[in-house]
């Protein structure tokens, strides 16, 4: 036991000292996956900013809430659900997407998870481009509360690494796992106050509230909108952020070893 | 001095399968209360090496034989630390390089330059390091101009010289190696055997997994004959090769 635990310890020093290593692949994940085309990576700009025009249009006479004050709403709700949902997606796929490497190489299982974590938040900061010229046109304050966007992407970061660890591991022992995921996260994409808002439901907000992803948007949208975060999502977030990490370290601790063989 | 210990090491690898990969069947168990368990709850497994012990030190090139199966690329990944074995110890001490899949890691849409990186980051390189190889690899590849172009335009061969400066671009203390020279024209093969015997003059402790007895017996000074994961002979070259011969 003693000895895995050194193992699962050595594992993740070593894949933090790689940074350069997965900086440099996270990157060329974001570049290749838009090879050979004109744009690149600003595909991802573009087709969120198209999704966003549509659907803000539409929606916004729909709630009948004013184009000004909606479309910042729905642009901020809508790139940091994309984070969201691809860290949970690509998340249950870290190790059985890089078996190649993981059967060839002795590199920390960790870089794989440093790997996606850092593509993701570059894949944010390309379609925050498109917030931002929304927060432009619709004149979104900037106040104190922008601020809380730093400690907020770190966090997110964060949630990134255990989730693709632990979800990860699962995800590779268990080939459906990814899958039904898929399927949770495009149903919660209704359920999750990111077209309308929490305060909608009225006397029912509980709903909301009692989902955690609502929490998770809520540190990310509101700082982006020059708004404060409510203390509750912080703590909601935070306690989840403890526990998965308590959780991912127990899994990578007892399964590290047997992750070679199931990929 | 660099030392390579193996501990009684036996290495299983669970068959994963779709039925055994699949939580369907975990949950099927459930509500069966575990009739279908026999089926559904054992993977098939195959112990790839069993009480496997040796040990080598400075100056050890050793040269792994045995039919397709026998374990010795699975022994050559577990003395790697790709795979962890299930019962005894691997101990290393030295630096660790390997030629196993030298392709692994290569991407058809980035250029050879920037495949160089890629790949010396993937092996544990920094930056000066690779920069420090980048003559030689330059050198040894025989590209040229085609460095500066996408990798998928490189002909099978091209792909093979430019993975295989990649993978030796360094000087560890105890190399892996795994049927490298299979690939690639005459030329090549030329090129590729001195560099390696650079190597192997200054690297101390030598794995070479092989189904060419000459190239066996031209460069190692011990053998070891592997049988569906027994060591079934370890001594002299000669004398292995021999009765591996015959067994065949």
């Amino acid at each position: 036991m003693e000895n895995k635990s050194t193992s699962a310890y050595s594992d993740i020093l070593g894949g933090t000292r790689m940074w350069a290593l997965w900086m440099r692949l996270g990157w060329e994940d974001t570049k290749l996956r838009y090879r050979r085309s004109v744009l690149g990576p600003l595909w991802l700009t573009l087709g969120t900013g198209l999704m966003v025009m549509g659907m803000g249009f539409i929606w916004s006479i729909l709630w009948g809430m004013k184009i000004s004050e909606y479309f910042p709403y729905l642009t901020a709700g809508f790139i940091t659900w994309q984070l969201i949902m691809s860290a949970v997606s690509e998340g249950a796929r870290t190790y059985s997407d890089q078996a190649g490497l993981i059967h060839s190489l002795p590199l920390p299982l960790t870089v794989h998870s440093f790997r996606l974590s850092i593509k993701l938040m570059m894949g944010f900061a390309h379609n925050l481009l498109v917030f931002i010229v929304v927060a432009l046109i619709f004149q979104v304050p900037v106040t104190i509360w922008t601020l809380a966007l730093f400690p907020g992407l770190i966090l997110i970061y964060v949630n990134c690494l255990w989730a693709s660890i632990l979800l990860g591991m699962i995800g590779v022992r268990y080939r459906d796992v990814a899958n039904i995921l898929d399927v949770v996260m495009g149903l919660l994409v209704f359920v999750t106050p990111i077209v309308w808002r929490a305060e909608m439901l009225g006397s029912k907000r509980i709903i909301a509230n009692l989902n955690p992803f609502t929490h998770y948007l809520s540190i990310i949208r509101s700082p982006l909108l020059g708004q404060a975060p409510e203390t509750m999502s912080y703590v909601v977030v935070l306690a989840i952020t403890v526990v998965g990490c308590i959780l991912a370290l127990i899994t990578f601790k007892r399964y590290r070893g047997r992750v070679a063989f199931w990929v | 001095m660099a030392f390579l210990k193996c501990d009684n090491v036996t290495v299983q690898y669970p068959v994963l399968d779709a039925r055994s990969l699949s939580l369907r069947n975990r949950i099927v168990n459930l509500g069966t209360g575990g009739v279908l368990e026999k089926e559904a709850g054992s993977a098939i497994i195959i112990t790839a090496l069993k009480n496997i012990s040796f040990e080598l030190n400075d100056g050890d090139i050793l040269g792994l034989v045995g039919h397709n199966g026998s374990g010795k690329t699975t022994l050559l990944k577990t003395l790697a630390g790709i795979f962890e074995p299930d019962v005894g110890s691997v101990i290393r001490n030295g630096e660790v390089a390997t030629l196993l899949d030298i392709g692994t890691g290569i991407e058809g849409d980035l250029n050879g330059y920037e495949n160089i990186y890629r790949i010396g980051l993937l092996r544990g390189f920094d930056r000066r390091k690779i920069e420090a190889a980048l003559p030689e690899i330059e050198e040894f590849t025989d590209l040229g101009g085609y460095l500066s172009l996408p990798t998928r335009t490189y002909s099978a061969g091209m792909k093979t010289r430019l993975a295989f400066a990649i993978a030796t671009m360094t000087r560890p203390d105890i190399l892996l190696i795994d049927e490298v020279f299979a690939a690639g024209d005459a030329n090549f093969q030329e090129k590729a055997r001195r560099r390696v015997e650079e190597q192997l003059i200054s690297a101390k402790i030598i794995l070479l997994a092989s189904h060419s007895n000459d190239l066996i017996r031209l460069f190692c000074n011990k053998c070891m004959l592997l049988d569906k994961g027994l060591i079934r002979s370890f001594g002299e070259t000669e004398d292995v090769l021999e009765q591996y011969q015959k067994g065949a």
